[in-house]
């Protein structure tokens, strides 16, 4: 177990008439190498949550019991132009790791292969403001200031969001690969695709609290419990309930689309052989 | 109708170096049109959005709103009025210390009387179900919730177009869904609407779809034939959307079955 949030109270204050918003979330555990989606709707405390994890935020009551003082945590922010404030993203993503006392010339390779990994050609961003960068690559850079170092547990807020299809896959195995290496994943997302392929675990947050804490399959496959809350069933798993519904299967886990073609395409086979004997 | 003629545009570095981020695009967007607009990052969407807008000079060609010329002084803020631009990060729109105020700080600039202004605050906040967030401070709520206020204010000025720069990256699914269906209605009611994504099945609400690539538009077409076109797709940086090819593999097996 990596760690625990006993209790965690956070209350935004409002000196505005209006309503107040209270998170409030106990006993959530955290194990090492799992890989946990946080779903909800919009100002469901997401975001807070996160914050409070991360410790950037002080909980009216509540602590975190952390199981190795080594536990080291890392996040990316909803919008990552507000992580970057020095004149290159070269110096924006080596400024942590010199603080942490790595030479700049490891800090450089670092910063080149995180760079790299994100697809972001170093020799053409590096020295580039991030002003001078679209959203996309922002996202991206962002992303890649946080590879750079070798968190236990990384959290991204909305690490999708702006990327087009081909980068979002890119980053789907760049997720799998930290998950590979034992890594702890927190993703906060708006896009149930991009979650379904990448957690197993999904924590679903209803106005403050922890409305659903499970296996990611179970929840979508419920295709009622996640219409309840709002979320959209990836196309994936809508298909496969139909499957299960219309025709004799009995899907109850994530699959990719050539592992459905290949499934339905055996299936054909066998009712045609079937109806030749 | 937005008429955009062989426009170009460079971003100057501050040394020697330009680079040509939109290069001769043309197209148009008619009242009650609803066009969708996809592309690879960095392929110029933003910046397009940014010309539309007059925040931008083009380098050359025109961009005209119900032939009004944006880049002509004296018809430029005619031009600007019909169009309303929102932009990706919320937050960029946000000026004003409550929510209602913040719908209602362009309402003012343009000099439209207060009472009117009341009236359409309060159509937008009951629109896009505001109304218990009147009075807070834009800064209080999450990232969707800014960017309905953002859509709030657009939807306010009553503008005969509307640019959507990503503006669903951060909203929920209900959220998504009801925005699209808003601009949808603006269209029928003969608004037109370019609506830049990064999510292509957004783009079955659209009556049109364009594919931008490195700067030039590259397709325009159906939104449900294009989506299908795995080439197509591979240059608007997007692959055919799952929702399609799960429905492809659907049609096939139950065809197999019999």
């Amino acid at each position: 177990m990596l760690l625990k949030v006993n209790r965690c109270e956070v209350s935004l204050e409002n000196s505005l008439s209006g309503r107040n918003f209270n998170l409030d979330i106990s006993d959530f555990l955290i194990d090492s190498g799992e890989t946990i989606g946080i779903m909800g709707q919009s100002g469901a405390g997401k975001t807070t949550f996160a914050r409070f994890l991360t410790g950037l935020i002080k909980t009216d009551r509540g602590n975190i019991e952390i199981f190795d003082d080594r536990v080291s945590i890392g996040m990316t922010f909803q919008y990552p132009e507000n992580q970057f404030y020095l004149n290159t993203i070269y110096d924006d993503i080596i400024i942590g790791l010199i603080e942490k006392g790595i030479s700049e010339n490891d800090a450089r390779e670092f910063a080149n292969s995180a760079l790299e990994r994100v697809n972001l050609n170093p020799d053409e961003y590096a020295n580039k403001n991030h002003q001078h960068l679209s959203a996309g690559e922002k996202r991206r850079a962002a992303i890649a200031t946080l590879l750079c170092n070798d968190y236990d547990i990384f959290i991204f807020d909305e690490p999708s969001a702006g990327l087009d299809g081909k980068e979002i896959d890119n980053l789907i195995s760049i997720f799998h690969k930290l998950k590979q290496e034992g890594k702890t994943l927190l993703i906060i997302s708006q896009n149930s695709e991009f979650i379904s392929q990448t957690c197993e675990r999904l924590v679903v947050l209803d106005d403050g609290r922890i409305e659903y804490d499970g296996s990611l399959s179970k929840f979508f496959f419920n295709d009622e419990l996640a219409k309840s809350f709002g979320l959209e069933i990836p196309p994936l798993i809508k298909t496969q309930l139909y499957l299960n519904r219309h025709f004799d299967f009995n899907f109850e886990n994530v699959i990719r689309v050539d592992e459905l073609k290949t499934i339905l395409d055996n299936s054909i086979s066998v009712t045609i052989s079937d109806s030749l004997t | 109708m937005i008429s955009v003629s062989e426009l170009c545009f460079s971003y100057k570095d501050l040394g020697a170096n330009s680079q040509r981020v939109i290069n001769d695009v043309s197209f148009e967007i008619e009242k009650g049109e609803f066009v969708a607009l996809i592309g690879s990052n960095g392929s110029g969407k933003s910046t397009l959005a940014m010309l539309l807008n007059g925040v931008y000079a083009p380098e050359s060609g025109t961009i005209s709103v119900d032939n009004f010329n944006i880049t002509d002084s004296e018809e430029r803020l005619t031009a600007k009025k019909k169009i309303a631009v929102l932009f990706q990060n919320p937050s960029e729109h946000i000026v004003s210390g409550s929510v209602e105020s913040d719908i209602a700080f362009s309402l003012e600039n343009y000099g439209i009387p207060p009472l009117e202004i009341r009236e359409r605050v309060d159509e937008a906040l009951s629109l896009f179900g505001l109304h218990e967030f009147s009075k807070k401070h834009p800064r209080q709520l999450s990232g969707g919730e800014q960017q309905k206020i953002a859509l709030a204010g657009v939807w306010a000025l009553n503008p005969n177009y509307i640019i959507c720069d990503e503006v669903t990256t951060y909203l929920d699914y209900e959220s998504r869904k009801s925005v699209l269906e808003l601009l949808k209605k603006f269209a029928l009611d003969g608004g037109g609407v370019l609506f830049i994504t990064q999510f292509p099945i957004e783009s079955l609400y659209a009556d049109r779809l364009l594919i931008l690539n490195e700067g030039n538009i590259h397709d325009s077409g159906i939104p449900s034939e294009l989506l299908k076109n795995e080439s197509k797709m591979n240059i608007s940086g997007h692959t055919v959307p799952k929702q399609l090819i799960v429905d492809e593999l659907l049609m096939n097996y139950s065809m197999g079955r019999g």
